[in-house]
C-alpha cells in the first residue's frame, strides 16, 4: 500500500438555494484503500461523491483522482475513475449489452475489448440471462449491478460507488461485495456511501462517518471503532437516540 | 364500523385533503406560484367566455337557445373526457393508488374520491360558465325556470366529473405495462397534433350542414347524456314538464352508471403499476448490437456510440419518439396543403417551414436525456463530438422523409422545375433552426417531467421555453429567406443551401461544442427533474 492518496477532497463547500448542504469535507483515500463513507439520509454523501467525481460543480474546494485535479483536468481524471451514481438514470432503453457497449465507445476503447469484457461483466453478474431486455426492465437490483459493471468496464484504478448495495438482493450483494474485494486486493481503490453498517464493517479497510455536511469521524475501521461496534458509534456520532422501553407503551 | 374499531373518514376528509393539496401548490419557487396563478387567470378568461356563450341564449329565438344550449353543453362533457388526456394531463391529486394501504371500503372511497374531484379550479370553471344557462332560463321561463336550469348545471358538472374519472381510471388500468404506455404516448402525441386540422373540419362542416341539421343533431344529443342536462330550463321554460322529468332521469342514471362502473374498477387501479408480466427475454444478440444496421459504416468509436445511441433513442423512446413522429407528419403535411388548397405558395415558399421546423426539434436535446446524461459527463465526452453526433443522428432520421416528400410534393403539384430550388430553400431552413437549437439547447436546457404517466408529457413544459423553440423555428425560417427571395437557378439554389445550411451548421456545432466543454455539469444539473 502507497502512501500516496488516490482520492484527495479539499474544503469541498456546496449551497442549494442558500441551504448549505456539504458544509467543507476533507478527505483523503489511500491508495488501495477500501473507503466506507457512512451518514444518515441527508448528510450530503450524494453530493460530496458527485462533487468528486465531476457531476457537480463544488462552490468552495478541490478534488484529486490519482494527482489529477477533477475540475482542472477533468479529462484525465475522468480516465482514471469508474463511477456508479444514485438517483441517476442510464440510458435505461438500451439493452444490458448494448449500454455496456456504449460506454465502452465513449470512453474510446477498441470494440473488441469492449466485447470481450462486456461478456465477462455480463456472466460474472448474472446479467447474461436478462438477454434483450432494455434496462428500463430490469429489476432494483440488476440495474445496480449493470451500473457497476458499466463503471468497470475500462478497468479504472479508483471506484467511486454511490449507494452500491442499496436495494440488492442478499446473493447479488455478496457477488458485488466479492467482485469489489478481489479489486481492491489487485492494487484498486474504492470508496462506496452506504448505511448498511454490517457491509462497512465486514468490507472496509477505513471509513468516514458524515453527519450535516461534514465529516464527524474518519480513519481506519478499528482506530473509528476502538472495540466498540461500528452501529453504535455510527448513532453515537450522528446523534440519533436510543429507545429506553418506556416509550410506545402501547404498542 | 372498522375493523379496528376507528370511526372511518368521513367525505370531508378527502375535500380537506385536496384544499391542502391545492394550497400547497402554491408553496416553493416563485415561478411555480406564477403558474398557478396564470392557470386560475386562464380558467377564469374562459369561464367568462362560456357564461357570456350560455348566457346569450336568453336573447336568441327560442330554437336557437335550445340548439346553442345543448351544442355547447355537449361539447363541454366531451371536453371534461378528452382534455385531460390530450392536453393537460390527469389531475392525479388524489391518485386512487395513495390510498391502497389504508383500510378504506368503497362506500367511503367513492364518495370521497368524488367530492374531491368537484374541487378545484376546473370543476368551479365549469359551474361558473353553465351558470349563463341559469340567467337565460330566468330571463324565459322565471324563477322555476331558473331553479330548474341551475339543479341542470349542477348535474352536468357531477356527470362531466364522473365521466373523466371513468375513463381515466379504465385507461391507468389499460396502461400498466411498460409497452402499452409508449405505445400510448405516440398515439396520444398524434391525436393532439390532429386536433387542430379536426376542429377546422368541424367548424366547416358545421357551417355546410346548415341550421335545419344542427337542430337534428341538438334534438338528437339532448336526448343522450352529453345534452340532456343543459336542455333541462329550456323545458321547464317552454313548460314541457314531462321532457324535462325524462331528460333529469337520463342524466341521473348516466351519473349513476358511470359512478358504478367507476367503483367497480376502483380497486384495480389502486393497485398501481405491477411489472411486466413475466416473459422470457429473447436472446441477446452476440456482443453489443448498439449500432443499428443503417449506421455500420461508421468507424467505431465515440462518435460512432453517441450517434447509435442518440438513434436508438429517438426510435425507442417514447417521448422523443413522439415528438419525432409529430413533426415529420406535420413538416410533410403543411407544404402539401398548401400547395393543394388553391393559389397557394411556390413549392420554395412551402418547405421554409418544414424544413425549420425539423431543425427545432434538438432545442431541448438534453433535456430529452434528464439525468441520463451524467454518464456522457463521466465519460468526459468532447463537446463537438457530443453536439455533432447528435446533429448526426436526428438528421439521418429527419433528412430522408423531408427530403423525399418535397421532391414528391413538387412532382405532384407539377411544380418538377422548382424541386431542386426547394430542396436548397429547406435544406437552409433546416441548418439554421438546427445551429440556433442546438446553441439554445447549451444555454437554456431545462427538465422534462420524469413520469411514468403517459398523460403527464403534454402537461406543461413550459410556456416561455416553448417560445424559445418557436423562435427557433420563425428564425430559421426567415434566414432562409433571401434564398428564397433570390430567385436563382435551381441547382445553384441547392448548391448554395447545402453550403450555407452546412456552414450554419459548423458554427452552431463549434459554439455549442465549446460551452457544453465548460458547462456539462451546469447542464446536467439543469435536465435533472426536481421531485
Amino acid at each position: 500500500m502507497t502512501e500516496s492518496p488516490a482520492l484527495v477532497l479539499r474544503g469541498l463547500v456546496k449551497r442549494f438555494d442558500g441551504v448549505l448542504a456539504v458544509a467543507g469535507v476533507d478527505l483523503a483515500v489511500p491508495a488501495g484503500s477500501f473507503y466506507g463513507l457512512l451518514g444518515p439520509n441527508g448528510a450530503g454523501k450524494t453530493t460530496t461523491l458527485s462533487m468528486a467525481v465531476g457531476l457537480l460543480r463544488p462552490d468552495q474546494g478541490s478534488a484529486e483522482v490519482l494527482g489529477r485535479d477533477v475540475w482542472h483536468d477533468p479529462l484525465a481524471a475522468k480516465r482514471a475513475l469508474g463511477t456508479l451514481p444514485d438517483g441517476v438514470r442510464m440510458f435505461d432503453r438500451l439493452t444490458g449489452p448494448e449500454l455496456l457497449e456504449y460506454t465502452g465507445l465513449l470512453r474510446g476503447m477498441p470494440r473488441d475489448v469492449v466485447a470481450e469484457r462486456s461478456r465477462d461483466l455480463l456472466d460474472v453478474l448474472d446479467l447474461a440471462r436478462a438477454g434483450r431486455t432494455l434496462v428500463v426492465d430490469y429489476s432494483a437490483g440488476m440495474k445496480k449491478k449493470i451500473g457497476l459493471a458499466c463503471a468497470l468496464l475500462h478497468a479504472p484504478r479508483m471506484l467511486v460507488l454511490d449507494e452500491p448495495f442499496e436495494a440488492v438482493d442478499p446473493v447479488s450483494a455478496a457477488l458485488i461485495r466479492d467482485i469489489l474485494h478481489r479489486y481492491v486486493g489487485g492494487g484498486g481503490t474504492v470508496i462506496f456511501s452506504s448505511h448498511v453498517m454490517a457491509v462497512v464493517e465486514k468490507l472496509c479497510s477505513h471509513v468516514a462517518i458524515m453527519a450535516e455536511g461534514r465529516i464527524r469521524r474518519v480513519g481506519t475501521v478499528e482506530e473509528v471503532c476502538a472495540g466498540r461496534p461500528l452501529e453504535d458509534v455510527f448513532v453515537e456520532v450522528v446523534g440519533g437516540r436510543t429507545a429506553t422501553g418506556a416509550e410506545l407503551a402501547w404498542l | 364500523m372498522a375493523v379496528d374499531g376507528y370511526a372511518l373518514p368521513g367525505t370531508g376528509m378527502f375535500v380537506r385533503l385536496k384544499l391542502r393539496l391545492l394550497r400547497n401548490s402554491f408553496r416553493g419557487g416563485g415561478w411555480k406560484i406564477a403558474v398557478a396563478v396564470l392557470g386560475i387567470l386562464g380558467g377564469l378568461w374562459f369561464s367568462i367566455l362560456g357564461f357570456g356563450y350560455f348566457a346569450a341564449t336568453a336573447v336568441t329565438r327560442e330554437r336557437e337557445a335550445f340548439v346553442m344550449a345543448v351544442l355547447g353543453g355537449s361539447f363541454l362533457v366531451l371536453g371534461w373526457v378528452l382534455m385531460p388526456l390530450l392536453v393537460f394531463g390527469v389531475d392525479e391529486t388524489l391518485d386512487p393508488a395513495r390510498f391502497a394501504l389504508l383500510p378504506l371500503p368503497r362506500r367511503v372511497l367513492v364518495p370521497g374520491l368524488t367530492a374531491a374531484a368537484l374541487v378545484g379550479v376546473p370543476p368551479l370553471m365549469t359551474l361558473f360558465a353553465t351558470q349563463g344557462l341559469v340567467l337565460a332560463a330566468a330571463v324565459r321561463g322565471g324563477p322555476g325556470a331558473a331553479l330548474t336550469a341551475f339543479v341542470g348545471t349542477l348535474l352536468a358538472l357531477a356527470l362531466c366529473v364522473a365521466a373523466s374519472r371513468a375513463v381515466t381510471t379504465a385507461l391507468a388500468t389499460a396502461l400498466r405495462s411498460r409497452r402499452t404506455r409508449d405505445r400510448a404516448v405516440l398515439i396520444l402525441a398524434v391525436l393532439a397534433a390532429g386536433l387542430g386540422p379536426l376542429q377546422l373540419a368541424g367548424a366547416s362542416l358545421a357551417q355546410s350542414l346548415g341550421f335545419a341539421r344542427l337542430e337534428q343533431v341538438a334534438q338528437a344529443l339532448a336526448w343522450t347524456p352529453f345534452g340532456a342536462p343543459y336542455a333541462i330550463g329550456a323545458d321547464v321554460a317552454a313548460g314541457d314538464w314531462p321532457a324535462a322529468v325524462a331528460r333529469t332521469g337520463i342524466t341521473v342514471l348516466a351519473i349513476g352508471l358511470l359512478l358504478f362502473w367507476w367503483a367497480v374498477r376502483l380497486p384495480g387501479a389502486m393497485l398501481g403499476g405491477a411489472g411486466e408480466s413475466a416473459r422470457k427475454p429473447p436472446p441477446a444478440k452476440a456482443a453489443g448490437g448498439l449500432v443499428p444496421l443503417p449506421l455500420r459504416w461508421l468507424p467505431r468509436g465515440t462518435f460512432a456510440g453517441l450517434v447509435a445511441r442518440e438513434w436508438r433513442y429517438w426510435v425507442r423512446e417514447p417521448r422523443r419518439r413522439s415528438s419525432l413522429t409529430v413533426l415529420v407528419m406535420v413538416a410533410v403535411v403543411l407544404p402539401l396543403v398548401l400547395r393543394i388548397s388553391g393559389g397557394g405558395p411556390s413549392l420554395a415558399m412551402a418547405v421554409v417551414f418544414s424544413g425549420s421546423y425539423l431543425g427545432a426539434v434538438l432545442a431541448n436535446q438534453f433535456g430529452f436525456d434528464g439525468s441520463s446524461y451524467a454518464a456522457n459527463v463521466l465519460a468526459g465526452v468532447p463537446g463537438r463530438t457530443e453536439v455533432a453526433a447528435r446533429l448526426t443522428a436526428v438528421g439521418l432520421l429527419v433528412l430522408p422523409p423531408l427530403l423525399v416528400s418535397i421532391t414528391v410534393i413538387g412532382l405532384l403539384t407539377g411544380a418538377a422545375g422548382q424541386v431542386l430550388s426547394a430542396l436548397g430553400v429547406a435544406v437552409l431552413a433546416y441548418g439554421a433552426a438546427s445551429a440556433i437549437a442546438v446553441m439554445l439547447s447549451v444555454f437554456l436546457p431545462y427538465a422534462l417531467p420524469e413520469s411514468s404517466n403517459p398523460f403527464a408529457m403534454s402537461a406543461g413544459t413550459g410556456g416561455m421555453r416553448g417560445l424559445a423553440s418557436l423562435g427557433t423555428v420563425v428564425i430559421g425560417g426567415a434566414l432562409s429567406v433571401p434564398l428564397l427571395m433570390l430567385k436563382l437557378a435551381g441547382a445553384l439554389t441547392l448548391l448554395l443551401g447545402l453550403g450555407l445550411g452546412g456552414g450554419l451548421l459548423v458554427v452552431g456545432t463549434v459554439v455549442a461544442g465549446v460551452t457544453l466543454d465548460g458547462r456539462a455539469p451546469e447542464i446536467l444539473q439543469a435536465v435533472i427533474p426536481r421531485r
